[in-house]
């Protein structure tokens, strides 16, 4: 249809396009989501909002432009405004939230696939939404050369920098969700509920901006709707941390027996559970063999959320983890967290490493692998880790548990501790 | 049956200053009532006596504060009347601007578009509307780059581009050269055709035999309407020009 072609010839939305849908695929690229966890891959993948959005209200403020110079806005025209509004604004809404599509789906292919979370890209399009009306509106009222810049610099200010500033948790009423989620973590409601309500606030002070209202009038109702959405959504997220995260729910980890100990995983991680049910028992004999103490819960929960004595199960991969990996797994699963060193010094974190060598092969990873994965130390003042875990092998029970209590008692510890604390009595 | 336009009891003001406490009301209309004549009406009156304010008011581009205004059985207050009323009038402004980046058929379809007609049925008849205003050779070319006259042509097609009952044009031979002018004359002539039209304009010398009726203006009042005869016995004995005559006697100061 001609329509169609003189759109492409002169809105500036759609023939820049592809530049923008290459950048937010490019910029996608850069950022590194949890492995094949559709939440994080999704939300990171949004990031790219900080110039899409721009770039929205920019191609708006033109299109609002041309209908205030070319004299079609205030005519008696038969097409009710919003349907004129729509009609210049939808190319410019489309692209931008094609390119957010784009990126999500280059961060979900990164991490390894599977569907996009519709929550942040829902956030993500009131977002565009919002801001493309507020650049029309802006190209209605104001010279293109004073509503440009400002439909470029306002929304960049909004998604680029306010999520930098303090405190922490002002980020969450943008719509900015770069920093959702850790396996464990789940979007929260509030982020989104607050963000949304900001765009419909955004929304509505657009709408009073270009109504036939008097000026202070529209003032007031202008200034009232940021207030208000504003004010209510940063009370939703007042006190939440730099993450827009909550834990995620249990009833999504997907949980097998294996002999006397229970495996639960997250979903984006079931391919290991067959194996890690395989390797499991005999990992189990082997450290009770060793007087290693394993619980009887190996579980990917956040371990404030998991029952007490489980063990946090940290995986990457989907089914690629091999029975090395998954004995290292495993291993690590059994170290201990540390404290936080509020009054000062720290822990001793960094022999962490000689506790996880320890499980590794008491649970039977072959020598070379265990070499490979503790080539050196983290300290070259510190003994070999392989030397450590030889002497480990050929001690006695009570020289084992005493060195595990010893070693762990230091990565509890905020203060010194001595380097021969690591040798086998 | 012809539809006729009607303003009755108009009151109508700008409003200037930016705020409510020191905006006042500049009184245009008060209580101003009038029907447009059938034929070609010539709207005359000084600058600021409200000659735009009226084809505005008339084309519903701006609303009454107070009193009706009503074309035919159609009445502006009613949503759906005015909505039938904005597609059956048409109204070319003063200025005619070049939408950046429109060829004028995009910029006449698009016209026609925001007066509901199809997409397709308004880029077709753009090319319609752009031959009969002499600009079918310019349809691809963009409208910043037309000259005044030809953008003038533009609007004229605007305005044409979906079938009008009326036709109100303001100042529509403002800015041109008398070689334009004339042509722009002949051109109205010629699509004016049967239905109203009103023209508004502050030279003079515009009144020729292209319209019936004089109607002249002056501070939101009319204070003479007629046929272009009598507003010629307006004129003093032996008066060189008739018209500027005639216009003198009924605007005191004009400008």
């Amino acid at each position: 249809m001609r329509g169609m072609a003189t759109r492409v010839r002169t809105m500036p939305a759609l023939f820049l396009a592809p530049g923008l849908v290459a950048g937010a695929i490019w910029y996608a690229s850069l950022v590194h989501p949890a492995d094949a966890y559709p939440v994080s891959a999704t939300a990171l993948g949004t990031a790219g909002l900080a110039f899409i959005v721009p770039f929205a209200a920019a191609t708006a403020a033109w299109e609002g432009s041309r209908l205030r110079r070319g004299g079609f806005w205030h005519g008696p025209w038969v097409r009710p405004h919003a349907e004129i509004l729509a009609d210049r604004l939808w190319p410019a809404v489309v692209v931008s939230i094609v390119a957010v599509l784009a990126g999500v789906e280059a961060s979900v292919l990164e991490s390894g696939g599977g569907l996009p979370d519709g929550r942040p890209i829902g956030v993500a399009a009131l977002d565009i939404v919002a801001f493309a009306a507020a650049g029309a509106a802006t190209g209605l009222l104001l010279p293109f050369a004073i509503a440009g810049p400002l439909a470029i610099v306002v929304p960049l200010f909004w998604l680029a920098f306010v999520p930098a500033m303090d405190p922490v948790w002002l980020r969450h009423i943008t719509g900015m969700f770069r920093d959702c989620c850790a396996a464990t973590e789940d979007l929260s409601i509030r982020p989104i509920v607050a963000s949304s309500l900001v765009d419909l606030g955004i929304l509505a002070a657009t709408a009073f901006a270009i109504s036939n209202v008097t000026e202070i009038r529209r003032g007031i109702a202008m200034g009232a709707s940021l207030v208000v959405a504003g004010s209510v959504a940063t009370a939703l997220v007042a006190g939440m941390s730099y993450a827009p995260t909550s834990n995620r729910s249990l009833a999504d980890l997907t949980c097998a027996r294996a002999s006397a100990a229970t495996i639960c995983v997250w979903p984006e991680h079931q391919a290991d559970l067959i194996p890690m049910v395989r390797v499991l028992p005999t990992v189990l004999a082997r450290w009770s063999d060793a007087g290693i103490p394993a619980p009887d819960l190996f579980t990917e929960a956040e371990s404030s959320a998991a029952p007490a004595g489980s063990a946090t199960l940290v995986l990457s991969g989907g089914g690629a983890l091999g029975d090395d990996g998954i004995i290292e797994a495993l291993s690590s699963s059994l170290l201990p967290t540390y404290p936080n060193c509020l009054n000062g010094g720290s822990t001793g974190w960094q022999v962490a490493e000689y506790l996880q060598a320890w499980y590794e092969a008491a649970a039977g990873m072959p020598d070379a692998s265990l070499a490979a994965r503790h080539e050196r130390p983290f300290d070259p003042s510190y003994p070999p880790v392989m030397d450590v875990v030889q002497k480990l092998s050929r001690a006695t029970l009570d020289s084992r548990l005493a060195w595990t209590t010893r070693v762990t008692g230091i990565t509890q510890a905020c203060g010194d501790w001595a380097v021969d604390q690591l040798q086998v009595r | 049956m012809e539809r006729r336009l009607r303003l009755s009891n108009v009151t109508f003001g700008y409003r200037r200053g930016a705020f409510s406490a020191a905006r006042r009301a500049i009184g245009v209309f008060r209580d101003f009532t009038w029907q447009v004549p059938p034929g070609r009406t010539v709207l005359l009156g000084p600058n600021g006596a409200g000659k735009t304010t009226l084809l505005a008011l008339a084309a519903t581009a701006l609303p009454p504060a107070a009193g009706t205004i009503a074309f035919g059985e159609l009445e502006l207050q009613r949503r759906r009347d005015r909505t039938e009323m904005r597609r059956l009038i048409g109204w070319m402004p003063q200025a005619v601007h070049a939408v950046p980046g429109f060829t004028s058929q995009e910029q006449v379809a698009y016209a026609g578009w925001l007066k509901g007609m199809s997409r397709s049925t308004a880029w077709r008849q753009a090319s319609v509307a752009l031959d009969r205003v002499g600009l079918r050779s310019e349809c691809g070319r963009l409208t910043s780059e037309l000259s005044g006259g030809q953008r003038h042509r533009v609007g004229l097609a605007q305005l044409l581009v979906h079938d009008s009952e009326l036709l109100l044009l303001d100042e529509p031979t403002a800015g041109l050269d008398p070689t334009q002018r004339a042509r722009f004359r002949d051109l109205v002539r010629e699509i004016g055709g049967s239905r109203p039209v009103v023209a508004s304009t502050h030279q003079v010398d515009d009144l020729d035999d292209l319209f019936e009726t004089v109607v002249v203006i002056v501070g939101g009042a009319i204070v003479f309407q007629g046929t272009v005869a009598d507003f010629l016995r307006l004129a003093a004995p032996n008066a060189p020009f008739a018209a500027e005559s005639a216009y003198a006697s009924l605007v005191r100061d004009p400008e």
